[in-house]
């Protein structure tokens, strides 16, 4: 009996379970995509190095999924909320028939199952066809080829996707249970009489505190951008200050913009009493002041979501870019000089490396006991941020022709300088040896002093890396250099071949040499693997987290909007009786639905659009300047999610208040 | 005198052939400008199927009525809102506020759906609160008033476009004594001095006897019509509760 009615129940509230549903399966699915990366990358041709990042990734994205997991837990709780609150009045009916409390929760029970096991049906069907398309994606993020295609199915992935709903779908049900049980009779059948609770808040209070909430914005915006060298002076922690100001501002806007705007629109006497702009603004008055502290949680998910993605595409697309610069040479070996035979030598000896070796450099370099990084930077060092003081290292020198032997390797800008002169060779945080230059800081280095060239400093590097990671050494006159010790030394070489397999085998037989605990050696390909392997990393969790934060906020819009379309429904009866046209109750269906949905929006656009330059501070220290197309990327995508959710929304929304 | 409303032979059937249910059966009257008629009958007469069929809000079976010579029967869609708009205004029992707008957010709501401009809304609104005496609970919101201020707001918004008929709908329903005989006050002063035209579907004998003209419908039909006349409102009572006795003792218990 209870089965039919709740299989009756379902059919017959189709229509508000539609949202509902669509989340849900949108959950599951993307759960299942994300969970089946490993099988979805066996097919791909990896090496070792690849490989390992794969593990990591599915390692991090295994504890990211918990993660995930509350959320899209809260997310299904909030909606499930909603779906009760509809029904109290049949659930009202059901009681004085007969029917008892713990019979109600097992058809509420009953009901969730069965959603819940079609959805989970649904979701893990378009998760499995969903992924033959983005294992396509994974090889393209990973960088590697497609060998064989074959069909990518992943039962771990699916077995984990089925547990952990299940334990979401169980939370849901105990929640129900307590909500229907403690709900009373007389509340259940009068649940759409009573009256919403109006509350009318004094608007200069609102007027004031939108005030303070925008000043606290505004400075928090301000710490993260402009004043963000004070920022640094102090401990890592001052970050919580602007975040925090950021999250209790972003509340008191929602809890203040709402009243702030109706008053000042209703001082515009002409517009405001203008067709149903009355009602338009009204209604979202009385919305936004009823769900303040969830429309912040959405603004705050939305601009997570985007920072997230512009920072991890930009990212991505930089490294991508930013091998090829900064590891212009196949293999180079740094070695410092000591008793035994070297390492260089040793490599030179390697017969599968001889034969294929199409150029080699070595180049020198030499350190003052006395001449450490502080030292560098003269008077200035007292004045650098700590972070980038305590790197108090030996800085090594480097002579002018050694140097622009590099520089020609390289393709950097050579030093051209005079007797007694100094120029710095440096591109992680110029910015530090620009103010010293600046300041012209003499140095003294091998008990001589030494003023620095016209130059000054040049952006380069002596080691390959994935990034700018020199943080500098000093190129001077050879002359100065005569009769020093040699302290380490750098071996470049280009290989004569590109075939795949040689290289692969060259750097295999590479790795086999013993080298001493102080000798490190790259090679371009590792570099390159590693670093696009943990972009990739980092770009697949901000997707995986960005995606579930923007559908989370986008269906809790469009629940909440729909949940209050039906308490509106009388409201838009009344505009009917008094005679307001078809077209203008949807124009103001539409206006209202639209506002409701780019409020939290648009403030999130604001926040991203400082977040992004505070990005934008970070990740130029590792060289990113370009995050444009990232940035695109990711509000095209939020835009296409964001008005598909808008759009069924307004068509639910159309079709529950038509007669 | 004009014709505001004529109702031709309307019948409104329910149901399907196997069983049918004859809601309104081939009842005819006319009401003149400055008439305040009321319609009574016990529940399920048919009194508020008719008066929904004058509105528009449903559809006749057969028959035709017009409003201010236009046959509204024949109207589809947009012109039905139109027309709603433009000639009529409506009271229920329920009052039908929007809870989110002020008194006079409600009551300005009818005239800017009409494109009356600000200062034209706001003189209007100011003149006929006035006159109805709802002047200081204008800027309340509904919860914040008492029955009686809500269903006088609602008056203000049917009467506030000179529609060409008021179509009542049970108005004292919801409403204790005082509060019925201060709305009944109001409704007979937007009949005397303002000269609106009135129809009134009621149960309540009180309530119809501020009319001048009662209709009684039992199971869909006319079953008599008296009017006021010369008479008191005590004697039109009177004669009020003859014809209810008559009528048998459906609505007795109403009185």
């Amino acid at each position: 009996m209870l089965c039919k009615l709740s299989l009756a129940n379902i059919k017959k509230s189709i229509k508000d379970y539609a949202i509902y549903f669509v989340t849900l399966v949108l959950g599951v699915c993307i759960f299942y995509i994300f969970n089946s990366i490993d099988s979805q990358s066996s097919m791909l041709a990896v090496s070792n190095r690849q490989n390992e990042m794969i593990e990591l990734l599915i390692n991090i994205l295994s504890y990211v999924s918990v993660f995930v997991t509350f959320i899209l837990g809260f997310l299904i709780i909030y909606a499930s909320r909603f779906l009760i609150k509809k029904r109290n009045k049949e659930f009202g009916i059901y009681m004085t028939l007969g029917m008892s409390k713990r019979k109600i929760s097992l058809l509420l029970l009953l009901e969730t199952f069965i959603i819940g096991l079609i959805s989970l049906v649904v979701g893990l069907f378009l998760g499995v066809i969903l992924s033959q398309v983005t294992s396509v994606f994974v090889a393209n993020m990973f960088e590697a080829d497609m060998t064989k295609y074959v069909f990518v199915f992943s039962s771990s992935a699916m077995i984990k996707t089925a547990i952990y709903f299940a334990i979401i779908y169980l939370i849901v049900m105990i929640f129900n249970t307590i909500v229907v049980s403690k709900n009373k009779l007389i509340n259940l059948l009068q649940a759409s009489k009573r009256g919403e609770n109006l509350k009318i808040k004094n608007p200069y209070i609102c007027i004031l505190l939108f005030i303070v909430s925008v000043l606290m914005l505004a400075s928090a915006y301000y710490m993260v951008t402009s004043g963000i060298e004070e920022l640094t002076k102090h401990e890592v922690g001052i970050i919580l200050l602007p975040i925090s100001l950021g999250i209790v501002g972003t509340l008191l806007f929602f809890y203040s913009s709402s009243g702030m705007i109706l008053k000042v629109v209703s001082r515009c006497k002409n517009f405001y009493s203008k067709g149903l702009n009355t009602f338009i603004f009204k209604q979202i008055n009385s919305k936004i002041n009823t769900m303040v502290v969830s429309i912040s949680v959405i603004c705050i998910m939305l601009f997570l979501t985007l920072c997230l993605l512009s920072s991890s595409l930009s990212l991505k697309n930089y490294f991508n870019n930013s091998i090829n610069k900064y590891a212009p040479v196949d293999l180079n070996l740094y070695e410092e000089v000591s008793e035994g035979e070297s390492d260089i030598d040793k490599f030179l000896s390697e017969p599968i490396l001889k034969n294929n070796i199409k150029d080699k450099f070595i180049i020198n370099s030499y350190t003052d006991s006395n001449f450490r990084f502080s030292d560098s930077l003269g008077d200035y060092a007292k004045e650098v941020p700590d972070l980038i003081r305590n790197h108090n290292v030996l800085v090594k020198v480097v002579g002018e022709k050694d140097y622009n032997l590099l520089a020609d390797y390289y393709n950097l800008e050579k030093v051209n300088q005079n007797e007694n002169e100094y120029t710095i060779v440096v591109d992680f945080n110029k910015f530090v040896y620009d103010e010293s230059v600046k300041r012209n800081t003499t140095l003294h280095i091998f008990d001589r002093d030494l003023v620095p060239s016209k130059k000054g400093v040049i952006e380069g590097f002596m080691e390959i890396g994935a990034n700018p990671s020199n943080m500098g050494f000093v190129v001077v006159k050879d002359d100065l250099l005569a009769g020093k010790d040699v302290y380490s030394k750098l071996l470049l070489i280009n290989y004569s071949t590109s075939d795949k397999e040689t290289v692969e085998n060259i750097e295999k037989a590479l790795s086999k040499i013993d080298i001493k605990g102080y000798s490190i050696y790259d090679t371009k390909k590792e570099i390159k693997e590693s670093s696009s392997g943990l972009t990739t990393i980092i770009t697949f969790i901000c997707l995986y987290v960005g995606v579930i934060f923007l559908i989370s906020s986008s269906a809790i819009l469009a629940l909440k909007e729909l949940s209050d379309c039906i308490d509106d429904r009388d409201k838009y009866r009344i505009l009917r009786q008094i005679g307001v046209e078809e077209k203008d109750i949807n124009k103001a269906l539409f206006k209202q639905t639209l506002i409701f949905f780019m409020t939290p929006l648009i403030l999130a656009i604001v926040h991203t659009i400082f977040g992004l330059k505070f990005a934008k501070w970070i990740l130029g220290s590792m060289g990113v300047d370009n995050m444009l197309s990232g940035v695109i990327m990711t509000f095209v995508f939020l835009l296409i999610i964001y008005l598909i959710y808008f759009i069924v929304t307004y068509l639910c929304n159309k079709s529950i208040i038509r007669d | 005198m004009k014709e505001i409303l004529k109702v031709k032979n309307v019948i409104k059937y329910y149901g399907s052939k196997s069983n049918l249910t004859k809601a309104v059966d081939d009842i005819s009257f006319d009401v003149e400008e400055g008439e305040f008629v009321a319609i009574m009958g016990a529940s399920g007469s048919g009194k508020t199927t008719l008066l929904n069929l004058i509105s528009t809000i449903d559809k006749v079976t057969a028959g035709e009525i017009f409003v201010d010579g236009e046959e509204i029967t024949k109207l589809k869609g947009n012109d039905l809102n139109k027309f709603r708009r433009d000639k009529l205004g409506f009271i229920f029992q329920d009052f039908n506020l929007l809870d989110t707008l002020t008194g006079r957010e409600n009551i300005s709501l009818s005239l800017s759906i009409q494109n009356v401009s600000y200062s034209e809304q706001k003189r209007r609104i100011e003149d006929i609160a006035s006159k109805l005496g709802i002047t200081k609970i204008l800027d309340k919101y509904p919860y914040q008033m008492s029955g009686g201020e809500k269903q006088r707001v609602a008056c203000a918004r049917a009467i506030i476009t000179n529609p060409s008929i008021i179509l009542a709908d049970e108005p004292t329903g919801a409403l204790d004594s005082k509060s019925s005989k201060q709305l009944l006050s109001s409704f007979e002063y937007l009949n005397k001095d303002l000269n609106s035209t009135i129809l009134m579907v009621t149960h309540d004998a009180f309530t119809a006897s501020f009319s001048s003209r009662v209709i009684f419908i039992k199971d869909g039909k006319i079953f008599n019509e008296i009017r006021k006349g010369e008479a008191s409102r005590k004697e039109f009572f009177d004669s009020i509760i003859d014809v209810v006795t008559l009528l048998g003792g459906e609505i007795n218990d109403a009185l």
